[in-house]
């Protein structure tokens, strides 16, 4: 084991156990807390703080990532969700549970008990540093030219893994459908035009700094999430983080233009079928690798005089799948949670 | 396994079919998921989920072929060589649930259409049979894959469909709501707990793939990393197994959910996690290593007796039908745990042959009470009266279902039990013989029950269900459930090919080294 | 095809079933339908006395049915104690199914196809039982019996009856479940077979504290041959139908059961090997106490079924004790046993149909008188208890004999005298009935008598009749049986 690794304490280590003893603080305060409005902004905290955190331990795709799902959509939609219920969380009994302490104990203790045979963080020598990792280093550059090696173990090496990801995502999307529903399309051509105006009127009195910086802001977010999507091969980002930014973008203008104006725009029949279309896409590229001659998702087949630029294709048009589908099913639970009641009412802001 | 037996359809198949059937065989379920949910027409979905699910049969029996001839199939994604790409392993262990899964997923379409159409709302049965055919394909993935992550991916899949398809229950019964958020929270600790384990080992090994992890650990021994690997993952997949204690979801999911998706997971869900679960012990991890020994031996096997024991007896005590055949299966599960935990080859066999024929009787139980329930809104044991009368064939194939569930000769069900009893006593655990038996008996009870309130209690005579009706199941329903009924005693009379597989997985696993 | 000994033991199954899709087929058609039950009977009866001719010549017929998983198959091979069961099954089957016409019509019972058609595949499954060439083939066969006797017990499918069914099936399916199944499969784990074998399995290849815990598994998982303390499913199985509890309680079942126990004792252990096993001699302790207890209790019964229910406990524990005791001759006894005590049983049983159905009387105290009025019946009842009880020269005076006679080792003297004690409470319990019948005065007012159908009149008499032929003709049977208990039997 290289000298070096045993120093006691250095920067990074301080900063670590900064972030970490935050995250403590900020995990007990959400168990405590019984506004709803607090305990999801907090659990955006968290999610800050360790997608920071994950930055000082070099792993900046996992940041980016945590930083688009925990900070960004997944407090918006629990906004959403909080919305149809109370502000506040009801008094729980006050119970022992006894059984529940046991076991997270239990778990902890066996946690406890592994680390001791745990490699030290940053040894090279480690099993995970050392082995396929490593080979993974050697062999994207020549494998499929993408700089960025996670980019290419997502999509390419382990790129099978991703496409069931993605339709991890779709399935929680159908759930949504399933169980919530979309709530149908617009309902703007229904209303008397009086309801119209009078909504409109409302909102356009209103928040006019919101309309006005969310008009400027949502061009910027979308072309931001197209250069995350195209800038993957290169650095941190990719179709998840994309589509999760462009799908913020559009729950950002439904939170200030209304929900109607934002079916209107980006309809929930067009969402249902993006969310299918971007697994198609995905295993399109992968079908059409078979009828290629090759393995399921064997990009090489894409260019077969240069299977790196297959590669890249291929990676490319996965990556399109992943972002049609994220964007589309974050849309749906969003419009699923949202359809529960008819509008985000003024006063709830 | 026997080789003279490899069909020679293999030879007139195009080469690039049988060379793909691997990825085939969950991409085209996958896929046909999303397209299920843009062609939004009830039948049309299913006309298009059953063509699939057919398809994908095809291709397991086309894998089933190649592994009889060459004993195991690899394939890797992307071309990419393991341990950097992902592949698929077939061998006989999971060509068994392989199988089963496919098989069970077109018995259960074709069933499925009338109880869909009765049950869930026009709008949503597309989206409805588009989660049917991704729960399948994650059931699939799971049992084919090689790579260890690629399992927790697909345990997602189908855990997440599966949450979705009980939730479906709630347009009959709002309990199926609480239900499947219950089996939400335990079945998402229980991926939690697997996905620690599958990091646990990737530090210690810092590789993926199966069979590499396997070679790796030879390497580099045990350590305290693997062994709480180990724990973290039997204790995540036994939360999907259903494993005793962990089963208090299983029950309620069962009961509430939609008919068809009752039988489905029935008979495929707690069967492929329980697959998961013997590929991690006896297949990833050594086999034999002093640590795993004594947490099969110490930890599994008192657990599965409980399950046997104590959930036989819940059983005797549900009123509820469905609630009734779900802690008869954690029971049932049970058997199949303590066949693992002996850790011997016949032991695995056994639990293995078991876990096939328990699939199929359970599957055809489930479908009975579907069945039942779509003519007479059946539900509670006392609901069953008469129906031996007034659906003689439906209620027949239930008997002989329910007969198998006892594991009475001339059924399929004899077959677990026996085997089970054997390695039990070749073993030396006499205890395990014990209470398999005295888990047989309360069957018998719990089995009489229903089948004596189904045969011997004059129907009621309220309104629409008098004496003289002969209420006339829907055939597409009928169809599988008295196949099923026939496979139970077909497979007493010719147990070879699911003995076959059974024994082949448990040379896999033991004989025949690293899978 | 002309006939051979293995297609026999092949029709021993087909012809019962190709009888209960024709029982099936022709349900529309009552007439018909029990044409169908007739005819198979007199099949069944011509293939059986083929068969035994043939065993009776030397022939060993086999038949490998199926070839199943883990070395086990589903194997025919007819010896002489399994042909004897067969012909008395499928002779005394045919009687009882003339008898179930008049029965059944008479009492105008509901679901009468039903009730032919597991008539029909309960036979098969005596059949299976009797031609069974090892003991994996005769437990599935003897579950079969289970099963298909099921529907008849619970026949009258109201709440008693269910409760009998409910009874009869637990216990019968807990016992060969929970007993005999390991039973079973330690015998398949422990030798690699089950096959059945001249002068035991296994004899001298376990030791005798295992062989003695097998036994006990055997004994007490064979629920059908009803040894105390599992002896309850019978009397609560006499909630069926007469020509049921005739052909469960003579015939079928617990002929079934005590068969299975000679088998087991003749061929798995081998006589030689009981008698050197200490739990043979407390479980013959345990036949012989249920053989008083129950004849005790058969006393205190008023309801005739009942005390011939009591009565027949007693009875099949003779046989037990014969197969504990295990010399050739008491084992001998016991297998004579089977055959006489079926003859005398079934007349009982018939005779007792035969009052309910004329008079719908079923209490012994209600019988005063009625010998004059129903001669036949009461007198074809005389014959069998008189047979029952031992009396020459009536058929079961044999057994009796032959078991005493077997029972004269200084340590299995005492179940002589339990064998005596026994007889002397059959006379007690027994004898009273005809005899108050013919020399009671009928406490009931003369009305108009209605005769008992002549189907349920003539089938007690030809059996009765049976039972006074069956005692000379002891001699062809004596050498038919004998090579099971001097040389082994197989050959």
């Amino acid at each position: 084991m290289n000298g070096e690794f045993l120093t006691p304490i250095d920067a990074f280590t301080v900063i670590d156990l900064v972030f970490m003893m935050m995250l403590v603080t900020v995990g007990i305060a959400i168990v405590r807390l019984k506004d709803l409005f607090a305990i999801v902004m907090l659990s955006g905290v968290y999610s800050l703080v360790s997608a920071a955190w994950f930055v000082s331990l070099d792993a900046v795709d996992v940041a980016f990532t945590e930083a688009a799902v925990g900070a960004g959509i997944a407090t918006v939609l629990m906004l959403g969700a909080m919305l149809l219920t109370a502000r506040k969380a009801a008094p729980a009994k006050p119970a022992r549970h006894w059984a529940a302490l046991i076991i997270v104990c239990a778990t902890g203790a066996a946690l406890l008990y592994a680390t001791v045979d745990m490699p030290s963080f940053g040894d090279p020598l480690s099993a995970p540093n050392a082995y396929v990792g490593l080979e993974y280093l050697k062999q994207t550059g020549p494998d499929t030219g993408v700089p960025n090696v996670v980019s290419a173990i997502l999509a390419s090496y382990r790129g099978y893994d991703t496409f069931g990801e993605t339709t991890v995502i779709l399935t929680a999307g159908l759930g949504v459908i399933l169980i919530l529903g979309l709530g149908g399309p617009a309902r703007r051509k229904k209303k008397s035009v009086a309801a119209k105006t009078a909504a409109g009127k409302s909102l356009s009195s209103h928040h006019v700094v919101l309309r006005v910086v969310s008009k400027l802001m949502i061009p910027i977010i979308i072309v931001y999430g197209a250069y995350v999507q195209f800038h993957g091969d290169f650095g941190p980002g990719g179709g998840f983080q994309a589509g999760l930014i462009i799908a913020s973008s559009i729950v950002l203008y439904a939170l200030i233009f209304g929900i109607d104006a934002a079916k209107e725009a980006v309809p929930p029949s067009l969402v249902r079928l993006g969310a299918a279309l971007g697994v198609l896409i995905y295993g399109g590229v992968g079908v059409i690798n078979l009828l290629l001659g090759g393995n399921f998702l064997s990009y090489n087949t894409l260019n077969p005089a240069h299977p790196t630029h297959g590669q890249e294709l291929g990676i490319m048009f996965v990556e399109i799948g992943v972002l049609v589908t994220v964007a589309s099913v974050m849309l749906i639970i969003f419009y699923g949670f949202t359809s529960r009641q008819p509008d985000i009412s003024d006063k709830d802001w | 396994m026997n080789a003279s037996f490899a069909p020679d359809f293999l030879t007139w198949l195009p080469a690039w079919l049988v060379m793909q059937s691997a990825a085939l065989l969950v991409v085209m379920p996958l896929l046909s998921g999303p397209i299920a949910l843009v062609l939004s027409r009830g039948r049309l979905a299913w006309t298009w989920a059953i063509i699939i699910s057919l398809a994908t049969f095809a291709m397991a029996l086309i894998l089933y072929g190649q592994v009889l001839e060459h004993g195991s199939v690899e394939y890797a994604f992307g071309d990419w060589a393991p341990p950097l790409g992902i592949t698929y392993n077939i061998d006989a262990l999971n060509m068994l649930i392989l199988l089963l899964v496919a098989g069970m997923g077109v018995l259960s379409l074709f069933y499925g259409l009338p109880s869909v159409l009765r049950e869930i709302a026009p709008k949503d049965q597309a989206a409805f049979f588009a989660a049917f055919m991704l729960c399948l394909t994650g059931l699939l993935g799971v049992a084919i894959t090689g790579d260890a992550f690629n399992v927790f991916v697909f345990l997602e899949i189908s855990s997440i469909s599966t949450y979705v398809l009980i939730a479906m229950g709630g347009r009959q019964d709002r309990r199926a709501l609480t239900a499947s958020f219950h089996y939400l929270i335990l079945g998402t600790i229980g991926a939690t707990f697997f996905v620690i384990g599958i990091g646990l080992l990737y530090m210690a090994t810092g590789t993926l793939n199966m069979a590499d992890i396997t070679a790796q650990l030879r390497l580099h021994g045990d350590d305290r990393v693997v062994r709480a690997a180990f724990a973290f993952i039997v204790i995540g997949l036994g939360l999907k197994t259903a494993m005793f204690p962990l089963h208090t979801w299983l029950p309620n999911a069962y009961a509430y959910s939609p008919t068809v998706v009752g039988a489905f997971l029935a008979s495929t869900a707690t069967k492929v996690a329980f697959y998961a679960m013997v590929r991690f012990t006896l297949g990833v991890f050594l086999p034999g290593s002093p640590f795993s020994d004594a947490f099969l031996g110490l930890v599994l096997a008192p657990m599965a007796v409980a399950a046997m024991v104590i959930c036989s007896v819940q059983a005797l005590y549900q009123t509820d039908l469905r609630k009734l055949l779900a802690y008869s299966s954690v029971a049932q599960l049970g058997y199949m745990l303590l066949g693992l935990s002996m850790g011997t080859m016949a032991g695995v066999s056994a639990s293995l042959l078991h876990l096939f024929n328990h699939a199929l009787l359970k599957g055809g139980l489930f479908m009975g009470l579907g069945i039942f329930a779509l003519s007479f809104g059946v539900r509670q044991v006392q609901d069953l009266r008469g129906l031996g009368k007034t659906m003689p064939v439906a209620a027949a194939a239930f008997a002989i279902c329910g007969l198998s569930l006892i594991g009475v000769p001339l059924t399929a069900g004899f077959w677990g039990k026996y085997f089970l009893i054997t390695a039990a006593l070749e073993k030396g655990w006499w205890w395990a013989a014990t209470a398999i038996l005295i888990s047989s008996v309360l069957a018998i009870f719990y089995v009489g029950r229903m089948l004596e309130t189904m045969y011997l209690q004059p129907a009621p005579k309220t309104k629409g269900r008098s004496k003289k009706i002969t209420a006339k199941a829907p055939l597409l329903a009928l169809i599988p459930l008295v196949l099923l009924a026939v496979a139970n005693v077909w497979f007493f009379v010719d147990a070879s090919l699911p003995k076959g597989l059974a024994d082949a997985a448990a040379n896999v696993l033991f004989g025949g080294g690293a899978p | 095809m002309s006939w051979t000994p293995e297609l026999g033991l092949l029709l021993l199954l087909a012809v019962p079933l190709t009888g209960a899709v024709g029982v099936l087929a022709l349900s529309r058609w009552p007439n018909l339908r029990e044409s169908a039950t007739l005819l198979t009977g007199v099949a069944l009866l011509a293939n059986v006395t083929l068969l035994v001719m043939a065993v009776d010549t030397g022939a060993r017929p086999t038949l490998t049915l199926i070839n199943m998983v883990g070395g086990l198959s589903l194997n025919f091979t007819l010896e002489p104690l399994g042909a004897v069961f067969a012909a008395l099954a499928s002779a005394l089957w045919l009687i009882n199914s003339l008898y179930s016409i008049g029965y059944m019509r008479g009492n105008h019972a509901q679901d009468q196809t039903r009730f032919y058609l597991s008539f029909t595949i309960a036979i098969a499954a005596a059949m299976g039982v009797a031609a069974s060439g090892n003991m994996f083939t005769l437990f599935v066969f003897y579950e079969a019996l289970t099963l298909s006797t099921y529907p008849l017990v619970t026949h009258n499918g109201d709440e008693k009856a269910r409760r009998g069914g409910r009874i009869y099936l637990s216990i019968l399916m807990g016992t060969s479940i929970g007993l005999f199944l390991p039973a079973v499969i330690a015998t398949q784990v422990l030798t690699g077979s089950t096959d059945f074998m001249a002068g035991g399995l296994l004899a001298g290849s376990i030791t005798p504290a295992l062989a003695s815990v097998l036994l006990i598994l055997y004994v007490f998982g064979i629920g059908k041959a009803a040894i105390m303390p599992v002896q309850n499913w019978l009397p609560n199985a006499m909630v069926a139908p007469t020509p049921v509890s005739a052909f469960l309680h003579a015939v079928a079942v617990v002929k079934a059961g005590v068969f299975t126990m000679l088998k087991m004792s003749v061929y798995i252990f081998g006589l030689d090997f009981m008698r050197t096993l200490p739990a043979a001699h407390w479980l013959a302790w345990v036949a012989a106490i249920s053989i008083v207890l129950a004849s005790l209790i058969a006393l205190s019964k008023d309801n005739l079924k009942e005390r011939l229910a009591y009565s027949t406990i007693s009875q099949l524990s003779y046989i037990t004790l014969g197969a504990m005791i295990a010399t050739p001759l008491a084992a001998l006894g016991a297998a004579l046993h089977i055959i006489m005590h079926a003859w005398g049983k079934i007349t009982l049983f018939m005779c007792a149909g035969a009052i309910y159905t004329a008079r719908h009387i079923t209490n012994v105290s209600g019988m005063k008188g009625l010998g004059k009025s129903m001669p036949w019946v009461f007198g074809a009842f005389l014959i069998g208890s008189l047979s029952i009880i031992g009396l020459p020269p009536l058929a079961g005076a044999w057994p009796k004999l032959m078991l005493m006679m077997g029972a004269t080792d200084p340590i299995n003297r005492i179940f002589i005298g339990a064998l005596i004690v026994s007889s002397l409470l059959n006379v007690a319990y027994l004898l009273p009935i005809p005899v108050r019948a013919f020399f009671g005065k009928p406490d009931v007012k003369k009305g108009k008598i209605p005769a008992a159908p002549r189907l349920t009149v003539i089938p007690p008499v030809l059996t009765a009749a049976g039972t006074i032929l069956l005692f000379f003709a002891i001699g062809p049977i004596l050498d038919f049986l004998r090579p099971v208990f001097e040389s082994g039997g197989m050959q």
